[in-house]
């Protein structure tokens, strides 16, 4: 909220728009000058209104200009692949490190497939179920992998060792039907095979 | 494969000497396309850029292959990223841009060191000072669409947004940039270089129900009945545009080229094409493909978020055989709604599978 206030300069009256923001852990006072006298009633709401744009206008400014120009998709694919989801102190630390708040962190991160909160599997098995591999068989496949793993789809198994997930193209249509553990590709994936490498 | 052609910096070297002006007229006079699907002329797009007034100018280079069905850029990536990076240095010069991203597919990764080094080999060859960071994404389908990417490199969530304003006039940080997809790119140092260079040359990824799927390179103008036969494919039923370009039925004497996709109501995109043996029902892999749609919308805008989980529903129901016709028609009516309001690219064509199944394949339906 702003508010008026007079204030008193060797003897004179002034008045001045006092308005507090926050700045990470410190507080600024903002403050307008207005006039020697005192604005109507409606003339201060205008004024107030007037006075927010402004400081709204400095601090979105302020911001877009502070905005880190590293990407943080990187870090927070090793921070994934480390601790099998994004944990909070990690976040924290990347947070302070490239001055981005946490919220904005998590919410970027949470949109993509391959980051997340909830702890993974240490193995992630991505399958992949796009139409050239479904018209190659990606559903036995997924069946098997069920099957030998004991789990489904979105799951992880109980020693913490596997994750099982469908995954979009990962353009292996060539070599159909296609799979991904850990971020590696495996294609011509067969039940025998699968079996061989979910040991 | 021309594609696969090294032009071992000549092209730059080239293109130094021309300045950046006749570099961009001699790349709109051979009509340079580009090869994400939208077929926008490359080297008008350079000049808007070129234009556009700021202090700061960026290139990117969209390798965010997506599209089921589709991996062409792959195999340039494999086998050519010289020329892609050579294409960016072109790009970055032409107008004036310190500063280049390499946008690659987190499911990419695996090709990620060998862009670096490559990177940093032409680097130094060239001796230019354009700073090229290949940035990974993280599994996002739609950050194959240019403002979704810039949302991702600006490390918000990878939205769309509504344009104008094009990326030429304000794009990356709200600066001037180029978007280009990696085929594009990498073809610029041959339009510049080969004179026998001609545009209706396009990768085409085949795969499906074919006996040797694979990249090939293919004109465009060419008759279905041909490509087949390179496919090495067999009872045709039909034929899919990856995901998001819809269907037509399979006819040998059908002309490929956009114009004519275009005509029968589907999209040739970025020249995917899945083949559907006879034995298939459509409707199964309409289920399919509305899968992975209602996985990939991003959510930002209803039609595309809520309609696509209507879609599955609806066809889940036809295949319990609990559908009557209403249902049908509300099927076509919810896809029809989801073309005409979504908000981006991606979700105006997620439905075009259904439209144009329900329009060739209707009895697969039933």
């Amino acid at each position: 909220m702003s508010y008026l206030k007079k204030v008193n300069i060797k003897g004179n009256d002034y008045f001045y728009l006092f308005h507090t923001v926050r700045e990470g852990d410190k507080f600024r006072k903002l403050s307008k000058y207005i006039g020697k006298e005192e604005p109507s009633k409606e003339e201060l709401e205008k004024l107030k209104e007037d006075f927010i744009r402004d400081i709204q206008g400095k601090i979105l400014v302020g911001i877009m200009e502070e905005k880190p120009r590293v990407n943080i998709l990187g870090d927070l694919r090793e921070m994934q692949k480390k601790y099998g989801c994004l944990p909070e102190d990690g976040v924290r630390k990347l947070s302070k490190k490239i001055k981005m708040p946490v919220i904005e962190i998590y919410s970027a991160a949470t949109f993509y497939s391959m980051l997340g909160v909830r702890k993974k599997g240490k193995n992630v098995v991505r399958i992949c179920n796009s139409p050239s591999c479904y018209l190659n068989g990606s559903l036995n496949v997924l069946e098997e992998a069920k099957k030998i793993l004991g789990i489904d789809v979105d799951e992880s198994t109980k020693d913490g060792k596997f994750s099982l997930e469908l995954t979009s193209c990962i353009g292996c249509c060539d070599k159909a039907p296609a799979i991904m553990i850990n971020g590696e590709l495996i294609t011509g994936v067969t039940k025998a095979k699968l079996r061989e490498l979910l040991r | 494969m021309k594609i696969l052609q090294k032009t071992n910096l000549e092209a730059w070297k080239k293109v130094n000497g021309l300045g950046a002006d006749r570099t961009i007229e001699l790349l709109k006079k051979k009509g340079l396309t580009g090869r994400g699907g939208a077929c926008f002329l490359t080297g008008l797009k350079w000049e808007f850029t070129r234009k556009a007034k700021s202090d700061e100018k960026f290139v990117i280079c969209n390798a965010d292959e997506g599209e089921p069905g589709t991996f062409k850029d792959k195999l340039i990536l494999e086998n050519n990223p010289e020329n892609v990076i050579e294409g960016i240095l072109i790009a970055s010069y032409c107008i004036d841009s310190k500063q280049a991203y390499i946008y690659l597919r987190g499911e990419y990764h695996y090709l990620k060191e060998r862009l670096e080094k490559t990177i940093k080999k032409v680097l130094e060859d060239t001796k230019s000072e354009i700073k090229v960071d290949v940035i990974e994404g993280a599994g996002a389908y739609i950050c194959g669409d240019e403002t979704a990417i810039i949302a991702s490199i600006e490390n918000r969530r990878g939205y769309p947004h509504f344009k104008p304003p094009y990326p030429p006039q304000k794009g990356l940080f709200g600066k001037p940039t180029v978007i280009n997809n990696v085929e594009t790119l990498a073809n610029v140092p041959l339009a510049i270089v080969d004179k026998d260079w001609g545009d209706n040359l396009r990768l085409f990824s085949l795969s499906g129900d074919v006996a040797k799927p694979g990249v090939y390179e293919i004109e465009i103008g060419t008759k279905l009945g041909e490509i087949a036969k390179i496919a090495g494919a067999k009872d045709i039923k039909a034929l899919y545009f990856g995901a998001s370009g819809g269907c037509i039925p399979y006819n040998s004497n059908f002309v490929v080229s956009a114009d004519h996709v275009c005509k029968e109501d589907a999209m040739l995109g970025a020249c995917s094409l899945i083949f559907v043996s006879k034995k298939r029902s459509i409707l199964d892999l309409a289920i399919n493909i509305a899968q992975f749609f209602k996985h990939e919308s991003c959510g930002k805008c209803t039609p595309c978020r809520e309609g696509n989980v209507h879609v599955l529903r609806l066809l889940e129901k036809i295949k319990l055989g609990e559908a009557n016709e209403k249902d049908l028609a509300l099927l076509e009516k919810l896809s029809i709604v989801i073309r005409d309001t979504a908000l981006c690219g991606l979700g105006q064509s997620c439905t075009n599978h259904v439209l144009t199944a329900l329009k060739y394949f209707r009895k697969d339906f039933k």
